[in-house]
């Protein structure tokens, strides 16, 4: 199953976040409890790590590059075979956890 | 909109204290006050009477109803920023000495780099009380970087504890020091020093972004405290209506400014306020970064792309971090507009020195950010809900301390330096030498 990791509302006051740094890269596989990606904002900077095992299939922001809250950040899928979609697609929510870090 | 300043000699209300902000002690509240007064003449040996003014002074607001609560030993406790508006307000009395030793003080620093380009060492230490103790990652920390004034000689270094710092990376508009967790039980301080030449600005030229958010960035209409409410927008469509050009906008918001509102210490509406602007419109007071983020919200109202941005003034012996406002004018010019000279004229824009000293140019700083995009940014130290800031000279420089409210907690200190250097530079390289950084 193909899921999305979008991105949340944990940083706030704020309409966009910026991508400082990915722990995976795509293609890699992910265990539970996995750092995957660190979000900033003015006043913060989220670190969003994985609650369910897979691959980090395809990341829409390369690393300076900025997101819109709810936007989605990332695709998984629980096998390597499974053709990623388009970025809009109707897609499950993966499990993550956020914190401020 | 009041529209209105209080009268000169108004009342003490127009300065009403926010009770959990009543935190200084009144030695807190003398410090800053010879910040804003004498700091010049505390520096040059005169300190102690620096002091017996400031003394006075707040002697003389409390005869004339400065408010103030009591702590539990019997001490008096201060909202330093009712006591910085008293000043402004000129409310102690007509002609009031330190009121004109702060407006003195104020012109002297605006122009104190007249003349330049000057050479300038600048050095920034900044101390995090208030880290997250149970974070097992390596916390980031941020110190400010120019943006846009190139500088040589960078040194960068973690000061305490030693051995903490993991890495250290240079990035636009800041370092980011990487340090391990385990340093959060102790204050963690750093440091950062560069040289640059201070010289003044006319604007800014950018080429116009052709990405997808274009001109929608700079118009957002909610930014920060930059929220274009209906008042807002009402208040922007009387400012030279009809006119079709920025330009006499943008004079007509300027004059607006500097007569309707009265610029000093006022406390935030915490995050995500609905209307950051309601209490400013209400009650008549700015400082720098809300006074700008009027404008910048009047601006976008009427469609004038308009952004804040935030630096250093590098007034020798009193650096200060300071915000204005960035408008363009033309597809790639970016126009400075800085309420900074309200001080020196005392809110008179016709004055014809001070009035328009900064409408469309400034004098040297260091810029450092410019919202929403490019910012030093709080790194893991996350910025208490609500704060206020006290200031006081030491060591040659200026120190400031932000406090957590309600209770007055130290989050951060800051002390900054600023000095004209006369000797050529050897290092004109804007990297950080690796040999550079303090472990």
């Amino acid at each position: 199953m193909i899921r999305k990791l979008e991105v949340p509302k944990e940083l706030g006051d704020t309409a966009e976040v910026r991508v400082l740094a990915w722990h995976k890269r795509e293609g890699e596989p992910i265990s539970v409890g996995d750092a995957l990606v660190e979000l900033e904002a003015d006043k913060a900077i989220l670190l969003i790590s994985s609650k369910q095992t897979g691959f980090l299939r395809r990341c829409f922001a390369a690393e300076g590059e900025w997101l819109k809250v709810g936007e989605v950040a990332a695709f998984v899928s629980d096998h390597t075979d499974e053709a990623v979609p388009e970025r809009a697609a109707q897609t499950e929510w993966m499990m993550a956890a956020f914190e401020t870090t | 909109m009041t529209g209105s300043r209080p009268s000169g000699g108004a009342s003490l209300n127009a300065v009403a204290p926010e009770p959990d902000a009543q935190i200084a002690s009144s030695d807190e509240v003398i410090e800053q006050l010879i910040t804003h007064c004498w700091p010049h003449e505390a520096v040059a040996g005169g300190a102690q009477e620096a002091r017996r003014r400031a003394g006075q002074t707040l002697e003389r607001l409390l005869r004339a109803g400065l408010p103030h609560a009591r702590a539990a030993e019997g001490s008096e406790r201060f909202d330093p920023y009712a006591v910085n508006r008293a000043l402004c307000a000129r409310a102690g009395e007509p002609c009031d000495e330190a009121w004109l030793a702060w407006q003195e003080t104020a012109r002297r620093n605006l122009r104190a780099l007249d003349g330049g380009p000057h050479p300038m060492r600048f050095r920034l230490r900044r101390e995090w009380h208030a880290l997250p103790r149970d974070n097992p990652r390596p916390l980031s920390l941020r110190l400010p970087l120019p943006l846009r004034e190139p500088v040589r000689n960078l040194s960068a270094r973690l000061l305490e504890p030693a051995g903490a710092l993991v890495s250290l990376r240079q990035e636009p508009g800041r370092l980011e020091l990487r340090v391990h967790p385990s340093a959060a039980r102790a204050p963690v301080a750093a440091e950062v020093a560069f040289e640059l030449d201070a010289r003044d600005s006319d604007g800014w030229v950018e080429p116009a972004s052709a990405s997808e958010d274009g001109d929608a960035l700079w118009l957002a209409p909610r930014e920060g405290a930059a929220v274009c409410s209906p008042r807002i927008a009402a208040l922007a469509a009387t400012l030279a209506a009809g006119a079709g050009d920025a330009r006499p906008f943008l004079a007509a918001a300027w004059d607006f400014l500097f007569s309707s509102f009265r610029f000093g210490d006022v406390h935030r509406a915490p995050p995500g306020a609905a209307d950051p602007l309601a209490a400013a419109l209400d009650a008549g007071w700015v400082d720098c970064a809300l006074g700008a983020s009027l404008l910048i919200a009047l601006c976008r109202a009427r469609g004038i792309p308009a952004r804040l941005v935030s630096g250093y003034l590098l007034a020798p012996g009193l650096p200060a971090f300071h915000s204005w406002a960035e408008v363009r004018l033309a597809p790639a010019r970016w126009a400075p507009m800085d309420l900074a000279g309200w001080e020196a004229c005392g809110g008179d824009a016709r004055d014809p020195v001070w009035g328009q000293l900064f409408f469309g140019r400034l004098n040297p700083r260091a810029t450092c950010e410019i919202a929403p995009r490019q910012f030093t940014g709080w790194g893991s130290a996350r910025p208490p809900r609500r704060w206020l800031k006290l200031h006081r000279l030491a060591e040659g420089g200026l120190e400031q301390s932000l406090r957590a409210l309600p209770g007055g907690e130290l989050v951060q200190r800051d002390r900054v330096w600023a000095e004209k250097v006369s000797r050529a530079p050897a290092d004109r390289h804007a990297g950080l030498a690796a040999s550079a950084v303090g472990r």
